[in-house]
């Protein structure tokens, strides 16, 4: 293997690729990445076993061939290198890799490709789905953080994808709460012949921390192509390919139980509210079991915390709309982080009662809801 | 056999036989009349383990020449006039048997020289003969020597132990004694060979130290209290910081008005205090002084005055957890404000000293302060201050540690820590999962019965049998009381409702808890129990890799504790290396 590439070009795709490398792992050669130069092109992969990504891009080879060099200080050195031209390759000595740039000579003890554990095939039957990288994106971003990291129910660590045409659903839930996204895509139904290759995938789990890692890498890209053949989700774009094991299980049904009505419903500009909460609840910081409460009533929204040796904390705000009056508490960390994955200048607050399920959501955009149970605070 | 009277020599060696069963009997009485005779310094002799010549000298106050026949004289006694006098009894004896008990059934010679007479007398008495007096030349004080004991009762005489065993009994009087009275120098000698000494400077640490080494008597902490109100009872003592235990309850050791004493519900407020600081089987060491009104104490229970009972058993019981729990920083406030003597550091202890806070804690509050960063809870720094006071001798007292940076993760267990600065820098080991569990621990405790209730946004199935619902049914209070919501959903299942907010696995543990057995004792204790369990479980686990935030972020809510030093089950939290440590390891001093 030989090729040549620019420091910046390869600095990236190191980077980005070195994210899935695992800190520790039961297989050493998982901490390595494979490099596959063939044909003007270089196709760098890394896998944690669970997930595995291969970015490529155009590259001089002169010669085709693999090697797996240790990828945290192959990205350290190649990200400190100059930016001019680099060249790799494959030196006598057995699974040595030279890595040279004008007045530098660096040779890196490598380890077996052959030993590398080979992503499957994208499938190229069954069905499979087109996106825009920007909308899957977005519906990971918005649900991510309310899955759960308990591994206890590993189901729940994952967030499940509903992919229909021009339509993509994220929903994500610790059990505690639910961030549910939707993205309906714009229309490119009129050239006809996509919608042929579009066909719905229902219900993946998958780790959300693979399709965190997956956003990162899908976003720039115009389209996206996802496809499952029951035990991993594919997806490619034009210059990477990612594959991450699904969850196994049945995902809880979360939306059937909830209230079809809630009776009180406010709103409140978004980030008046969450600055109050902010404040209120770097009483208890640290401490999740000081519960943040709301009183709404009275024309107004009082928002309270107490712990105990450390002391009291209360904020009113002015409600923008005022509805039932309520008074209701949650965990200060689940309610903030509802308040703050919504974008809009306000805030509609729907709740049922105090031990029921209460909604958050964008009055100007249907198409983010976030559900949060409130916590007991006494009795 | 018709009924007579006894002729008054046997009366007197059966009515002797109560007070008086062995060797350590009688180094008890003498040595309690010295203390009585308010003397600095008591010197116990024996031979053959107390068998062949016992000897108690003091520097008391002495006994006036006429009045020494009295002394051996049954029922005759300075210490009490008249029976009112019992409530307000302060010296050890009052019953005015003991001389004449050992006279009894022993060869007793009594000398004894007031500080203001120019020379002393002795007595010696034989069992039914009358006493003879003689001048002798002595410094002031009293000098008892008995010999022969039970010469006149064989069968107690058979009944005796070895040498080593009466010697041992002998020994533990004297110590026990010693403690009682860290202001008396005792000196105990056994065929001439010196057994114990004590300072008798006042300091009951050095008392410790010279009975049980200096090691033992450094890492005691040191406990003073009055409590206020109609008990008026004082409280001082030494007792063994969380962590630190015993196989056995030897060195549990009370004393009640100078007395040692035996006290159930003393012992048991100890026990209590010292749940979930201490792993199983394991008990305090306690060196507890108690002062209160004679009034309140009835010594008079049993003949050796070993067992007493207290008027207000329930108050002292109170008073004496509560102090307990405040001495080892536990919820009922902040440590007591107490300076302590310091007794010299074995050199060359290698083991890794488990520590119970080795920094001076207002250094630790200035070093969080100069990093800017707000990690520890506010609520530290008036407990830290308090202990900041007392932290000058650097080996430091309560408190919680200082913030420490993690360095690594040794066996996927141990947090490999960096704490303190400047001196006062120093390696720790965190076991993890033990500090985990005292945090989970002390947030279920502190969350009030019905708060931090989570309620779920779908239920959780948990399958039922008949014997989990036997359980559900009759554990269903505790489990609501720890934050458990469920209801029945048909005959085989159970839906989980609500769990206590932030567990990890409530529905594998929440099953777990009903197949479990279930703990006993009181409503309190059951529900400690299974806080202690939920902890467990929820608990960061020994063996999980923890990347260096996690490992901040477990630290962080660990040192936020009340009572760090100690899983819920006693097993040490954390391990300091110090600097001295280090340094006598390198061998650089």
């Amino acid at each position: 293997m030989r090729f040549r590439l620019a420091q910046p070009a390869l600095a990236r795709l190191l980077q980005v690729t070195s994210r899935i490398v695992p800190a520790r792992s039961p297989l050493p050669i998982t901490s390595g990445v494979l490099l596959r130069a063939e044909a003007g092109w270089l196709e760098v992969t890394a896998t944690d076993l669970e997930m595995s990504a291969t970015l490529g891009l155009p590259a001089t080879v002169e010669e085709g061939g693999e090697a797996v060099l240790p990828a945290r200080f192959l990205s350290d050195l190649v990200r400190r290198a100059p930016a001019t031209d680099l060249e790799l390759s494959t030196q006598e000595e057995a699974l040595a890799v030279r890595l040279a740039w004008p007045d530098a000579d660096f040779v890196i003890q490598g380890m077996s490709p052959d030993e590398f554990p080979r992503p499957a095939a994208f499938p190229e039957e069954g069905p499979a789905a087109t996106l825009r990288g920007r909308d899957l994106a977005r519906v990971v971003r918005r649900t991510f953080f309310a899955a759960s990291q308990d591994q206890a129910r590993p189901i729940l660590t994952g967030i499940l994808l509903e992919i229909a045409p021009g339509r993509i659903t994220a929903l994500a839930t610790d059990g505690f709460r639910i961030a549910r996204q939707e993205v309906v895509q714009e229309s490119s139904a009129e050239e006809g012949e996509q919608e042929e290759g579009a066909a719905a995938i229902g219900g993946l789990v998958v780790p959300a921390r693979s399709l965190d890692v997956l956003a990162g890498l899908g976003e720039a890209e115009d389209e996206i192509r996802l496809a499952s053949d029951g035990n991993r989700l594919h997806a490619r774009g034009n210059a990477f390919h990612f594959q991450a094991s699904l969850l196994q299980g049945r995902y809880p049904q979360v939306l059937e139980l909830l209230p079809s009505r809630f009776v009180a419903s406010w709103q409140l500009g978004r980030e008046e509210l969450l600055a109050a909460c902010e404040r209120v609840s770097l009483l208890g910081a640290g401490r999740e079991q000081a519960p943040l409460r709301l009183q709404f009533g009275d024309g107004r929204l009082v928002v309270a915390a107490d712990a105990p040796e450390l002391g009291r904390a209360r904020e009113e705000l002015p409600p923008l709309e005022e509805g039932e009056p309520m008074e209701i508490a949650f965990n200060p960390r689940f309610w903030m982080e509802g308040l703050k994955v919504l974008e809009g200048e306000r805030v509609q607050v729907e709740m049922s009662g105090p031990l029921s399920a209460a909604r958050l959501r964008d009055p100007e955009d249907g198409s983010f809801f976030y559900i949060v149970m409130p916590m007991r605070t006494a009795g | 056999m018709s009924i007579r009277r006894l002729p008054r020599e046997v009366a007197e060696r059966i009515a002797a036989g109560e007070v008086i069963e062995r060797p350590a009997s009688v180094v008890k009485e003498l040595v309690e009349n010295a203390l009585d005779a308010g003397a600095r310094r008591v010197v116990v002799e024996l031979e053959d383990g107390g068998r062949a010549a016992i000897r108690v000298s003091d520097d008391g106050r002495g006994i006036a020449p006429e009045e020494l026949p009295l002394a051996v004289e049954r029922y005759a006694t300075s210490k009490l006039e008249r029976f009112e006098d019992l409530e307000r009894l302060r010296t050890l004896g009052f019953r005015g048997e003991a001389l004449a008990s050992v006279a009894a059934v022993a060869l007793l010679s009594i000398e004894s020289r007031p500080p203001q007479a120019e020379a002393g007398r002795r007595l010696r008495v034989r069992a039914g003969e009358p006493p003879a007096l003689e001048p002798v030349a002595m410094a002031p004080g009293t000098r008892v020597d008995v010999r022969d004991l039970f010469h006149n009762v064989p069968a107690r005489r058979a009944h005796l132990r070895s040498a080593r065993a009466e010697l041992l009994a002998c020994e533990e009087v004297v110590a026990a004694h010693a403690l009682a009275h860290p202001g008396v120098a005792f000196r105990l000698l056994h065929e001439g060979r010196a057994l114990l000494e004590t300072p008798g400077d006042g300091e009951m640490r050095h008392v410790v130290a010279a009975l049980w080494g200096e090691e033992l008597a450094g890492s005691l902490r040191e406990l003073r209290e009055e409590a206020p109100g109609p008990l008026a009872l004082k409280l001082s003592g030494l007792v063994s910081p969380p962590g630190l235990g015993r196989a056995s309850r030897v060195l549990e050791r009370f004393t009640v008005n100078g007395r040692p004493v035996e006290n159930l519900s003393l012992r048991m407020a100890a026990e209590e205090a010292y749940r979930n600081l201490l792993p199983a089987h394991r008990h305090p060491v306690l060196l507890l002084a108690l002062e209160l009104p004679p009034l309140e104490v009835d010594v008079n229970v049993h003949p050796t005055k070993r067992v007493v009972r207290f008027l207000h058993e329930r108050a002292v019981h109170g008073t004496v957890y509560a102090a307990l729990r405040r001495a080892l920083g536990g919820a009922e406030g902040a440590p007591p404000a107490a300076a302590s003597s310091r007794v010299r550091e074995t050199p060359g202890a290698w083991a890794w000293r488990q520590v119970y806070a080795p920094l001076d804690a207002g250094e630790a509050v200035a070093a969080v302060a100069a990093a800017g960063e707000a990690e520890r809870p506010a609520v530290a720094t008036p407990a830290a201050n308090a202990a900041g006071k007392e932290g000058e001798e650097g080996e430091g007292d309560e408190g919680r540690p200082p913030r420490l940076r993690p360095l690594a993760q040794l066996h996927g267990t141990y947090l490999l820590c960096l704490g303190g600065v400047g001196e006062a820098e120093s390696l720790w080991l965190v076991d993890q999962h033990a500090a985990d569990e005292r945090y989970w621990f002390e947030r279920l405790e502190q969350q009030a019965e019905g708060e931090g209730v989570q309620p779920l946004v779908a239920p959780l199935p948990v399958p039922l049998d008949s014997r989990r619902r036997a359980a559900w049914e009759a554990r269903r209070p505790l489990l609501e009381a720890l934050g458990f919501r469920a209801e029945e959903g048909g005959p085989s299942s159970l839906w989980l409702r609500a769990i206590p907010a932030g567990l990890r696995g409530a529905e594998a543990l929440f099953a777990d808890l009903l197949d479990e057995e279930a703990p006993g004792g009181a409503w309190e204790e059951r529900l400690r129990a299974w806080r202690a369990r939920v902890a467990c479980r929820t608990a960061v686990r020994a063996g999980d890799p923890l990347e260096p935030e996690a490992q901040a972020a477990l630290l962080a809510r660990w040192s936020s504790c009340r009572q760090p030093w100690t899983c819920p089950h006693g097993r040490p939290a954390a391990v300091e290396i110090s600097r001295a440590e280090l340094a006598r390891r390198f061998l650089r001093r």
